[in-house]
């Protein structure tokens, strides 16, 4: 008799990694051949994905892609063999929670959907359904502090980055402006050479402006915030 | 953007500048005099090499030392770091309006994965998120050629670039030979197919390189617009 691909999906905090245990404990009490295996947990990718998943500068969609490799790592190398050989496979996590999660950040279903048709069907895919209040609980009683991607970090478009990245560096550039003493020097874009010639006339004119003060005696205090 | 040198024009989507060839063709060397000359002419180029995003690429070299990497895993890592900087650094800098060079774009993933066996669809939809170059070139010779160049160059072949996960000859030169004529003929199709600017990589290195220079000026004042 073949082995069963059995998938327990749901998402974070629904207990999938429980239920899979659970479930293993009862095929291994009736005396049958199983192997567990779970997303992020092949030999090869489980250390480089355990940091960049909790890393913000990688793309979402380059994250997808390397949990896809790791899956299909697993299953070239330890499910195909174990289902071969009649055992059962139960995957902690499978297709639907990256597929689930690339629809989240922003990726097309299609697209992920299609990425990830080298994976088998599963016999049975279980479903864990929880209030998301709940689920965070769960989330929390684990660890100290929530994960960047369980807190729902925006989906970051390329073009939406650099969008966002204008409209902020607008709004600096408006509190310099608002910040800045009235009697600075305010120069709008030009070539580097121009600049400098316009800086170092201005650095003249108050190399000139001191010396005159030295030999009227008036001294300007540097230090008062001119009105 | 280097010093002095003058903002990218008003060119919507930039301009997206793709080499492609078999490993020992020479892209990375024109991909660097094309740069270079860009530069110089006070465009704001930047270029971007395949399999070199600071998360992935530590990935995909242990994958490849350790040979761990197969077929499908082996598509996939290549995508995510494609993935990665066509996000952060590719499509930033098009957005701008800036001209990007990439050394190996998705003609390497069809080439490659295909030889491989990767079916063509799936690498399709794979790679569907990055958008087609303004212009492809292949640098295109025997790959008796190529051999040649990297033995000279470097101490063995790499296991993967002789097709070594596919068992395909005794020998790792020979494996090469096998491999890399298998990912050439995949190359003429697309470039058949999708008009890229076939450079032939027999010629003298200044003789390619100008027919690189021409074209590229010629995207550039948008003169030729389709090509690939």
């Amino acid at each position: 008799m073949r082995g069963l691909l059995i998938a327990i999906e749901g998402a974070d905090g629904s207990g999938r990694t429980e239920q899979a245990q659970r479930l293993a404990r009862w095929f291994a009490a009736s005396g049958q051949e199983h192997a567990v295996l779970r997303l992020k947990g092949s030999a090869f990718f489980r250390e480089p994905l355990r940091q960049l998943s909790s890393r913000l500068d990688i793309s979402e969609r380059a994250l997808f892609l390397l949990y896809a490799a790791d899956l299909a790592d697993q299953l070239n190398f330890e499910a195909g063999g174990a289902l071969a050989a009649g055992r059962s496979v139960i995957f902690d996590k499978y297709v639907v929670t990256l597929a689930a999660r690339a629809a989240v950040r922003g990726m097309d279903a299609d697209w992920a959907g299609e990425v990830l048709s080298f994976a088998p069907l599963p016999d049975v895919t279980i479903l864990l359904e929880a209030p998301a209040r709940q689920r965070v609980l769960r989330l929390l009683s684990r660890r100290r502090s929530l994960r960047p991607r369980e807190t729902g970090i925006p989906a970051r478009g390329s073009e939406h980055a650099v969008r966002r990245t204008i409209a902020y560096q607008r709004r600096l550039a408006k509190a310099y402006a608002a910040l800045a003493p009235q009697d600075a020097v305010r120069l709008p874009p030009a070539p580097a050479d121009d600049i400098e010639e316009a800086i170092r006339r201005r650095v003249v004119a108050a190399l000139e402006a001191v010396g005159r003060e030295e030999t009227t005696g008036v001294l300007r205090d540097s230090r008062t915030i001119p009105r | 953007m280097p010093k002095g040198a003058r903002p990218p024009k008003n060119r919507p989507g930039g301009i997206l500048i793709a080499l492609e060839g078999c490993d020992g063709s020479g892209k990375s060397t024109h991909a660097s005099l094309l740069l270079r000359h860009l530069r110089r002419q006070g465009e704001a180029a930047h270029l971007s090499r395949w399999n070199s995003s600071p998360t992935v690429h530590p990935v995909i070299s242990r994958g490849k030392k350790t040979r761990r990497l197969f077929s499908t895993s082996y598509s996939l890592v290549h995508a995510a770091d494609l993935a990665d900087r066509y996000e952060r650094e590719i499509s930033p800098r098009l957005f701008l309006g800036q001209v990007v060079i990439v050394d190996r774009y998705t003609g390497t993933a069809l080439a490659r994965d295909g030889a491989r066996g990767v079916p063509r669809a799936w690498i399709e939809n794979l790679y569907s998120f990055a958008r087609r170059p303004d212009v492809t070139f292949l640098l295109r010779g025997p790959v008796e050629l190529f051999r040649g160049r990297i033995r000279s160059h470097r101490a063995g072949m790499a296991f993967y670039e002789t097709g070594g996960d596919l068992h395909l000859a005794e020998s790792a030169e020979e494996g090469f030979l096998i491999f890399q004529r298998r990912v050439a003929a995949i190359y003429d199709e697309i470039a058949l197919a999708e008009g890229w600017v076939v450079i032939d990589a027999t010629t003298s290195l200044c003789r390619q390189q100008r027919l690189v220079r021409q074209t590229v000026e010629a995207v550039l004042e948008g003169v030729l617009t389709g090509v690939s």
